[in-house]
């Protein structure tokens, strides 16, 4: 019997991914280790490697076909010989397998092996036994052990709450398994003379997902407020005659929010349903443009960085990123993100929040303005506004303002930055 | 009725009460006769029994420990002691490939009830060739028993059970619980049987395995907890080899957290094939996965400052105790 290729998971949250090229061709010897097929998933693109010897017999998933993770990409074996009953299904089957403890007790709730969120649930052994036991469906539940892990007295307490409130038990929102996103109904426009057809995958096709879910849960306020650069343009000059490192714009206003939002732990929240997560780190999520979308890679604990390791930091990510290198964990876990148009000379914007973030500061462009001192003289200045959108769910305008003051008293005052 | 004595003496009176009773024992080892053994084991049994029946050896592990496994073929209870148990690793072929194996090499023909007695444990400023606890290796080897007892009543017990088995039993003896003073019964001939355990405290909250002297350790966090409300129960395992599964599984089936204490190198230890053995067979009962509580993987220093850093002390169990319920 050939051996069955399947779509890899490469991350805790991806349920499909889109095969965009065939690097192997049926009919071609293939090694273990050789790199098959390309896929592109979670927006970035992933070769995936053959595990066995052989020759590749066939190929099932076409590329730019979108494939559920454990679906069926290829089959690799001896020339020759058969593969899957010789007549692979078209659409591959979805990931049954994993969704579905093979002998569930009768009475038993369907014992969910994922969250609500696509995401694995840790559940002692215990636990889970006795929620079969007793019929408690544990999806919801947050645990009380080491890393949220669910302990039997979780499921003793759901239990106990399912008796005695007997009229929503099954009011829990979760699905039992990650059920498939209905795919985006296309509206049959009609063509005209020169158009062309591409089809949504791959990051662009997660970046139009985000983006519309961010847009339509989040009430959001966006705020944009003036700062005067002046000092921070000569201070910048001073550091390269200093140091001899030419450092960006950029990295000065990520290492002043990295030291802002230290100080003010209200701006790093997330909202999760009926929860607010107070989150313990500053991670920076960066925005990187790309030509096929753009990738928030995360600098992680970036207030305990230096400038110089928060200048490297920054540029390694984003120069991996531009060549599709990031590791999955590395765009992922942001608490706040920092997205940058100034350079393309954008006055103000209003930044989507990047979930599950609760708020976004665009940097806009930097430009000079006239301006009268204390005694009347007519001065030139430097001047660069900030927009600042915040989840007005668990974030209120004063609140964001005095965050967005104090990052402009440090970014006018730019020694404060490095003290 | 019982009497206070010290682990040293306990396993003294249960090795002259043997000798009295059974004329085919006899000792050897390193300083065993003359001087009475260096932990004062054997004061006054050359004086009782003579030099044919008390025996000092050259340092000559291997050597002697052959000659005891050829004595114990033809007949005799030979009771050998090394004075570390660091030294097993050079009669490793006498006790692991003959001792242990002999009995099935052979098809029944012959058995070999000989008891090897080892100090062992860190905390006397030995250094790394003289503080090893070497449970992982010895009960790797199938045809051994191996004892850890801990209490004095234990230690007098099994040595006595020990002498007694038709098999070779490995008894180790934690240096450091020699000179501690402790009730034992008064009676001649109680005897601690091999492959039971103790349940030394019960508790409901949490198990934690262990024997010989991280047992003291346990039973004084087990206190502290208790004063924080937290109820553990502590599992003295007294033999390693054959294990008291039953008493494992009963424990964990009323707890269902574990923690396993032993003063070994962490890496390849006893305590992470019992752990594994819980993960194989008690799955079903955990609501935590199960942390091994041991040295750490090196060298054992010779520098006191060190060398505390080095095993488990009552502290570090209160710490795994709470990290396992995340207390």
């Amino acid at each position: 019997m050939a051996h069955e290729v399947l779509m890899p998971q490469l991350g805790l949250t991806m349920e499909e991914g889109t095969v965009s090229q065939w690097i192997k061709h049926e009919g071609d010897e293939v090694k273990t280790g050789d790199v098959i097929v390309e896929i592109t998933t979670d927006k970035l693109t992933n070769e995936v490697a053959s595990e066995f010897d052989g020759v590749l017999l066939k190929i099932v998933a076409q590329e730019g076909e979108d494939i559920p993770v454990k679906g069926l990409l290829a089959y690799i074996g001896q020339p020759g010989e058969a593969v899957g009953g010789d007549a692979p299904a078209a659409a591959p089957a979805a990931p049954a397998a994993e969704a579905a403890p093979a002998a569930a007790p009768a009475a038993a709730a369907p014992a969910p092996v994922a969250a609500a969120n696509g995401a694995r649930i840790r559940i002692s052994p215990l636990a889970r036994k006795t929620a079969a036991k007793l019929g408690v469906d544990y999806s919801s539940i947050v645990g009380t052990g080491t890393s949220g892990r669910i302990r039997q007295a979780d499921i003793l307490a759901a239990a106990e709450a399912q008796k005695n409130a007997p009229a929503a038990p099954a009011a829990a929102p979760a699905a039992a398994a990650p059920t498939a996103k209905p795919a985006a109904k296309e509206a049959g426009l009609d063509l005209m003379e020169g158009d062309t057809v591409v089809k949504l995958t791959g990051m662009r096709k997660v970046v139009a997902e985000r983006m519309l879910a961010s847009h339509t849960e989040i009430p959001c306020v966006t705020q944009n407020i003036k700062v005067d650069v002046t000092e921070l343009m000569k201070f910048r000059k001073m550091l390269l005659a200093e140091t001899g490192r030419k450092y960006s714009v950029n990295d000065l206003i990520l290492k002043a929010t990295a030291k802002c939002l230290k100080n003010h732990p209200e701006m790093r929240v997330s909202f999760d349903g009926n929860r607010i997560i107070q989150r313990a780190h500053v991670n920076i999520g960066m925005a990187v443009a790309l030509d096929a979308g753009l990738i928030t890679p995360v600098i992680r604990d970036a207030d305990k960085m230096g400038l110089e390791e928060l200048a490297d930091t920054a540029k390694d990510l984003a120069t991996r990123a531009k060549e599709n290198k990031l590791l999955p964990e590395e765009y992922k876990g942001s608490t706040i993100t920092v997205t940058n148009l100034g350079m393309f000379g954008i006055e103000t914007f209003t930044p989507i929040i990047n979930q599950p973030d609760a708020a976004i500061i665009g940097v806009c462009a930097t430009e000079n303005e006239l301006d009268l001192d204390d005694e009347g003289n007519l001065i030139k200045k430097q001047v660069m506004r900030l927009s600042v959108t915040l989840d007005h769910r668990l974030l209120d305008g004063a609140v964001v303002a005095k965050f967005e003051m104090d990052l402009r008293d440090m970014l006018q005052n730019p020694m404060s930055i490095l003290l | 009725m019982s009497k206070k004595i010290t682990v040293s003496k306990a396993i003294r009176e249960g090795l002259l009460e043997e000798m009295r009773r059974d004329d085919k024992m006899f000792i050897m080892g390193e300083d065993m006769a003359v001087m009475g053994n260096v932990f004062a084991v054997t004061t006054g049994f050359l004086d009782e029994f003579g030099p044919d029946r008390v025996i000092d050896t050259p340092i000559s592990e291997e050597g002697f420990c052959g000659m005891a496994v050829g004595a114990a073929m033809r007949g005799m209870h030979p009771c050998v002691e090394l004075m570390y148990d660091d030294f097993i690793t050079v009669c490793a072929d006498p006790i692991f490939n003959q001792a242990a194996k002999l009995k099935y090499m052979s098809g029944g023909q012959c058995s070999i009830p000989m008891v090897l007695r080892m100090p062992m444990g860190s905390g006397r400023r030995n250094a790394g060739q003289h503080s090893q606890s070497l449970e992982g290796m010895v009960c790797h080897f199938p045809g051994l028993k191996v004892v850890a007892p801990c209490s004095a009543a234990d230690a007098k017990g099994l040595i006595k059970s020990a002498m007694r088995d038709p098999d070779p039993v490995v008894v180790f003896e934690h240096k450091l619980l020699y000179a501690k003073k402790e009730e034992i019964p008064e009676d001649e001939d109680y005897l601690v049987p091999i492959g039971k355990a103790n349940v030394k405290r019960e508790g409901k909250d949490l198990t934690i395995i262990t024997w010989s002297r991280e047992v003291n350790f346990s039973m004084e966090a087990a206190e502290k907890l208790a004063a924080e409300g937290i109820d553990v129960e502590v599992l003295d395992l007294r033999t390693l080899v054959p294990i008291d599964w039953d008493a494992i599984k009963a424990s964990v089936s009323k707890t269902h957290n574990v923690i396993i204490v032993s003063e070994e190198v962490k890496r390849g230890s006893y305590a992470g094939e019992i752990s594994a053995q819980i993960a194989e067979e008690l799955f079903d009962e955990l609501d935590a996965p199960v942390e091994r509580v041991c040295g750490l993987n090196i060298v054992s220093p010779f520098s006191p400052v060190l060398e505390d850093q080095n095993f488990p002390h009552p502290d570090d169990i209160v710490k795994a105790v709470k990290r396992v319920l995340n207390k």
